[in-house]
């Protein structure tokens, strides 16, 4: 094969856009979060894969900000539900108000319709409230009075969620937990940053000086984009060991599901491109199968009793999955 | 597991392999004591302690030092209860010196196996198995330098062949052997597992946890195992195949045996055996004479019998008994008996090294270095300077040959006070029944002289046999067992059983060790080999002096002297019996010089002299065969030597052929061949971070004693490594994980041809192994590791699940 084909000359010449513009959102982001720049990278990733994130964590660790600077960075609409235990299914998805002008029923609606849509501590929302978010988030479209209404592209909805041993909340089910592409945690921020973030942010709001610096157009093409990296079969076979490992495993009561595999795959080709690889490499897919598996799957009380948490408990697996490629 | 208790429970794996191959070796030392067994559980008990206290301390982090430091304490209060039976204090520790003096002092006096009297070697030999044990859980456990502990191996392995001539059976090198590799595969394995798997699934929190010897871990490669194996193979199997290799461990096919050409004369019983039992027989000595064939030349006189073994005794030695000075006339031999005297001259081979000088037992002058002394009590002479020995020396002697009859001897008074008590001294604890039976044998027999000759005749008789195979030592057991039970022995049992007899009956008796008869070279030119060595009583007649008998059975002497056989005068050949040994035990070169009856106490001289030479006539077939065998032995040994490297660089120009996958292999290859462990089972990218970590490590870390080759303290890993590794790693996966198209195309544009790539993977391993030590690198270029290691082969991660899904079906 001596010449280039066309199409991957502009494959090329594309991740490099998209390897510039994910650097420049993580860089804004980055102004207002200080030191976290593995999980700004893991919220890129799901959204030019098309997930959804679940940021789990203790509260005031950032959890909103994050979510904030992205959908500010961004030149997208954005919409912002905080849920709470009276929060109706409605106020998320919309409902039908009869117009007394006009003496028709027209649809309002609700808090999902935006490119990004911050669900603020999603737990403390009631189950029903929960379940209305979440086939949202899955099919893509509301559907209200026999009505289906498209939801914008690209969507995206960042949950926050403090852990569930926190008073006055309702854990998410396993199942609904599998509907999100990647769970992260903030963690508590290493000293310095903590200091800097005194310095910078005392006293005004940080995001008030964020610009956004791409739009909702841009993000369309790159996920289009991510769609055709390739994935070479080993490495597919690879992703399917890890996930069929984790159903085989002593130490888990529940493995991940074929959903969690073909997220896991999709993340990895994002993953890819991020770096500038029109390629997936086993070490994308290893690298996500914490972020992306762990909320799914369910260590067994034993295992949970010798205080190995899930992603603990991935990782060994990971580890004996071989590699693919040439052994040694 | 905490780091703490996973290290205690590495240097655990390591100190009990350590001690486990120390105490194996240390079995080899068994041979130097009679009682070897007391010896098993002080040595278990120290083994315990010191793997102990080594495994506590280095689980707590203790500085290697001080662990070594309370170690070596630790040993040394086990050693003093041991010997001493109480508490480290001053008085114990002065217990212990005077203890180890003793035993120094036994080592001296007595050949091994050395009995457990007077504490025998026991202080010895507890202070070096301590000092052994400490050394490896050292070596091997506190500072992990497994390999290095074959050195101290091999000194305790040396301990009883340069004492002894053997090292033990050849099982026990094996075991100990195998029991080192383990080890040594041990520390390997763990090393490698040091990698662990890095943080390549990191992306959350707590996600990554070092594994040591997790289930990732390649563990040590069977090809290193199997090479170690065969080694050990070749060390016991080559040497009875290549005469030029023989390392002593299997002389003559018969393990056990004494080692080298060289005939050392330190302690004479103890050397005697080795002579007699050596494979190869030796030319020794070279004795030019005007007279008859001689014979009979004595090298000392054992005079002192503690119940367990015979030895040398006493020396008195003025400065005017040199061997410059005139000798003595002859003790208690009346000037009535008729003499001959002739001049010899000795020349002894480079291969004869005595301190003791082999002269006839009766001489009349003597003309040596002025450094050898005598005792006029034994006549025998001893080198009283250091370094002097007998190795390449001449010198000269004038033999007086007496013409004893029976009738000489018969009318012996009984010695009275001519000769020391000593001669006539016999332990208390010898048992009853030999005093018992030397009293029913000289029933009947009135006469000193008879009584001898009753004593002679008994040994003689049928019921004893000759066998150079049978049961060493002349006490204890050993003189009971023969004398009672098997009635099999050589030289050694028949001369100490007469000479203790012979006292019991009271005459005085000791025990002669020197050359039994020499093999004619040309005339008067003689020739005594390392097979002629022998021993033999002599016993006190008052007119007579010291008279020689020989109890030892015709088969190996011929006849008995004519004087010893009143009932046989004359002198009745005794055509010898085919034996067991053929050069040793026929009685030599054909009988030219003497005639029948010409010397009536060399009885050998008239006996068949074919013997010797039908013994050389079987041999003709044998010796091109074992040259031939040599010769393809070490072919096969060069071949072997060189098939490594030539297999490297087979592999080197497949590599150079393949592409990235092949610059990856060769990039591996050639870290594997300089001791760079290659964490198995990662990706590339992984790989190469775990590459670069390992590196790093090693460089910061250049005063480390366990620092891998190439550190140098304040390096950096160079930038140009780092770009080579980034082109390779980029070039593997693209090869392995882009489609088809996309990594022909990606490699012609990146220049990344094949070449280039080899070129880059060499250019790594060279920055990596940079500083590395000569040995490592002729190895790595001569003796390439990475050889001995499986290839790489291409798997996909489904494959062995489907596989173990089948598996698990069925």
């Amino acid at each position: 094969m001596t010449s280039t084909p066309d199409h991957q000359r502009g494959d090329a010449a594309d991740l490099q856009t998209l390897a510039r513009v994910t650097a420049r959102v993580r860089h804004n982001v980055e102004k207002v979060v200080e030191g976290k720049s593995e999980v700004i990278t893991s919220a890129l990733v799901v959204l030019l894969a098309e997930g959804h994130l679940l940021l789990e964590d203790v509260p005031g660790v950032g959890k909103t900000m994050l979510s904030k600077a992205l959908a500010r960075s961004i030149d997208c609409t954005v919409r912002r539900i905080q849920f709470t235990p009276d929060l109706l299914p409605s106020d998320v998805t919309g409902v039908s108000v009869f117009n007394q002008d006009t003496r028709e029923f027209e649809f309002r609606p609700g808090g999902v319709f935006a490119n990004l849509v911050v669900g603020d501590e999603i737990n403390r929302a009631s189950p029903k409230t929960q379940s209305a978010l979440l086939e949202c988030m899955e099919e893509r479209q509301v559907t209200v009075d026999g009505t289906s209404y498209q939801l914008e592209s690209p969507f995206m909805v960042i949950a926050t969620q403090n852990p569930v041993e926190m008073e006055g909340t309702y854990s998410l089910p396993e199942a609904q937990r599998d509907r999100f592409m990647a769970r992260v945690s903030m963690g508590y921020p290493v000293e310095a940053a903590e200091l800097a973030m005194l310095q910078h942010h005392a006293g005004r709001d940080p995001l008030a000086d964020l610009e956004p610096v791409t739009d909702a157009a841009e993000i369309r093409k790159l996920v289009s984009m991510v769609a055709r990296v390739y994935v070479a079969e080993s490495v597919q076979r690879y992703a399917v060991a890890i996930t069929t490992a984790t159903r085989r495993s002593p130490d888990l009561e529940l493995g991940a599901s074929p959903r969690a595999t073909l997220h896991l795959v999709r993340a990895a080709k994002a993953l890819a491109a991020v770096n500038g690889r029109d390629f997936v490499l086993p070490d994308d897919v290893a690298s996500l199968t914490g972020p992306v598996l762990a909320h799914r799957v369910l260590a067994r009380p034993d295992a949970a009793g010798a205080r190995r948490s899930s992603a603990d408990v991935l990782a060994r697996l990971v580890a004996g999955v071989p590699v693919p490629g040439r052994a040694g | 597991m905490s780091p703490g208790l996973a290290r205690a429970g590495r240097s655990l794996v390591l100190g009990a392999l350590g001690a486990a191959t120390t105490v194996l070796a240390l079995q080899t030392w068994r041979g130097l004591t009679d009682r070897p067994a007391d010896l098993v559980g002080p040595v278990l008990v120290l083994a315990l302690a010191l793997l102990t206290t080594g495994t506590a301390l280095r689980a707590l982090g203790t500085p290697r030092v001080l662990v070594a430091l309370a170690q070596a304490g630790v040993a040394a209060v086990v050693v003093v209860a041991q010997v001493a039976g109480g508490p480290p204090v001053p008085a114990s520790f002065t217990v212990l010196a005077d203890e180890l003096a003793r035993a120094v002092e036994n080592a001296r006096i007595y050949p091994a196996p050395v009995p457990v009297v007077d504490g025998g070697l026991t202080a010895l030999l507890l202070v070096g198995a301590a000092l052994a044990l400490w050394l490896a859980d050292t070596v091997a456990a506190t500072f992990r330098g497994a390999p290095v502990l074959g050195l101290p191996l091999l000194a305790v392995i040396s301990l009883p062949v340069t004492v002894t001539g053997s090292a033990g059976p050849w099982w026990l090198f094996a075991a100990t052997a195998g029991s080192y590799l383990a080890l040594v595969a041990a520390q390997a394995a763990q090393d490698v597992g040091d990698w662990g798997r890095p943080a390549s699934t990191s992306a959350g929190p707590g996600a990554a946890t070092p594994r040591p010897g997790g289930p990732g871990v390649p563990g040590v490669p069977v090809g290193a195992l199997a090479a170690g194996a065969v080694a050990t193979t070749l060390a016991l199997v080559v040497p009875p195949l290549v005469p030029t290799l023989d390392l002593g461990l299997v002389p003559d096919g018969r393990f056990g045996g004494p080692a080298g050409d060289e005939i050392t004369v330190a302690n004479p019983v103890t050397d005697l055996r080795a002579g007699l039992q050596r494979g190869d027989d030796v030319p020794l000595l070279t004795v030019r004479t005007d007279g008859p064939r001689p014979s009979y030349l004595r090298i000392s006189a054992l005079t002192r019998f503690n119940g367990e073994q015979w030895s040398a005794g006493d020396r008195d030695l003025p400065d005017d008994q040199t061997a410059q000075d005139p000798v003595p006339d002859l003790q208690g031999v009346s000037t009535a008996i008729p003499r001959e005297e002739h001049e010899l001259r000795v020349s002894a081979t480079d291969d004869f090294v005595s301190t003791w000088l082999p002269v006839p037992a009766a001489i009349s002058a003597v003309d040596a270095d002025a450094g050898w002394k005598y005792d006029d009590a034994t006549m025998d002479f001893i080198a009283a300077e250091d370094e002097l020995t007998t190795r390449g020396d001449t010198w000269g002697a004038t033999a007086v040959e007496l013409q004893v009859a029976a009738g000489d001897l018969a009318g012996a008074a009984a010695p009275g006070g001519d000769v020391d008590e000593l001669f006539l001294d016999v332990p208390a604890d010898v048992s009853p029944r030999v005093g018992d039976l030397a009293a029913e044998v000289t029933a009947g027999a009135g006469t000193p002289y008879e009584r001898a000759v009753a004593l002679q005749e008994f040994l003689r008789s049928d019921e004893f046999t000759y066998d150079l195979d049978a049961r060493s030592g002349t006490g204890g057991d050993a003189l009971d067992e023969f004398l009672f039970d098997t009635r099999v022995g050589y030289c050694e049992q028949f001369s100490a059983a007469m000479a203790l007899m012979a006292r019991q009956v009271g005459v005085p008796a000791r025990v002669a060790v020197g050359f039994l008869h020499p093999d004619r070279v040309d005339d008067g030119v003689w020739e005594y080999s390392a097979h002629d060595l022998h021993a033999w009583p002599e016993l006190y007649f008052r007119g007579a002096g010291w008279v020689r008998f020989e109890p030892t059975p015709a088969a190996r002497t011929g006849a008995a002297p004519a004087y010893s056989e009143p009932d046989t005068p004359g002198s009745t050949p005794d055509v010898p019996r085919p034996t067991r040994e053929p050069s040793a035990s026929a009685p030599g070169a054909p009988a030219t010089s003497t005639g029948p009856g010409a010397s009536p106490d060399l009885p050998e001289a008239e006996t068949a002299p074919d013997a010797a030479d039908g013994d050389e006539a079987t041999e003709p077939g044998g010796l091109p065969w074992r040259v031939v065998a040599g010769g393809a032995g070490a072919l096969l040994l060069v071949a072997l030597a060189l098939l490594p490297r030539a297999l490297r660089r087979r592999r080197a120009d497949r590599y150079a052929r393949d592409g990235a996958e092949g610059a990856w292999a060769e990039l591996r290859a050639g870290l594997l061949d300089h001791g760079v462990p290659w964490p198995a089972g990662l990706t590339p990218a992984a790989t190469t971070r775990a590459l670069v970590a390992d590196w790093e490590r090693d460089l910061e870390a250049g005063d480390r004693p366990d620092a891998r080759p190439g550190a140098r303290p304040g390096a950096i890993v160079p930038d140009d490594a780092l770009r080579d590794l980034e082109r390779l790693v980029t070039a593997v996966e693209r090869e392995r994980y882009a489609p088809a198209s996309a990594s022909a195309s990606a490699a012609s544009a990146a220049s990344g041809t094949a070449d280039g790539l080899a070129a880059a993977a060499r250019r790594v391993v060279a920055a990596r192994c940079a500083g590395t030590g000569r040995v490592r690198r002729a190895l790595a270029t001569w003796w390439p590791a990475s050889v001995l290691r499986r290839e790489p082969v291409t798997r996909t991660a489904g494959a062995e699940d489907d596989e173990r899904a089948r598996a698990a079906a069925r």
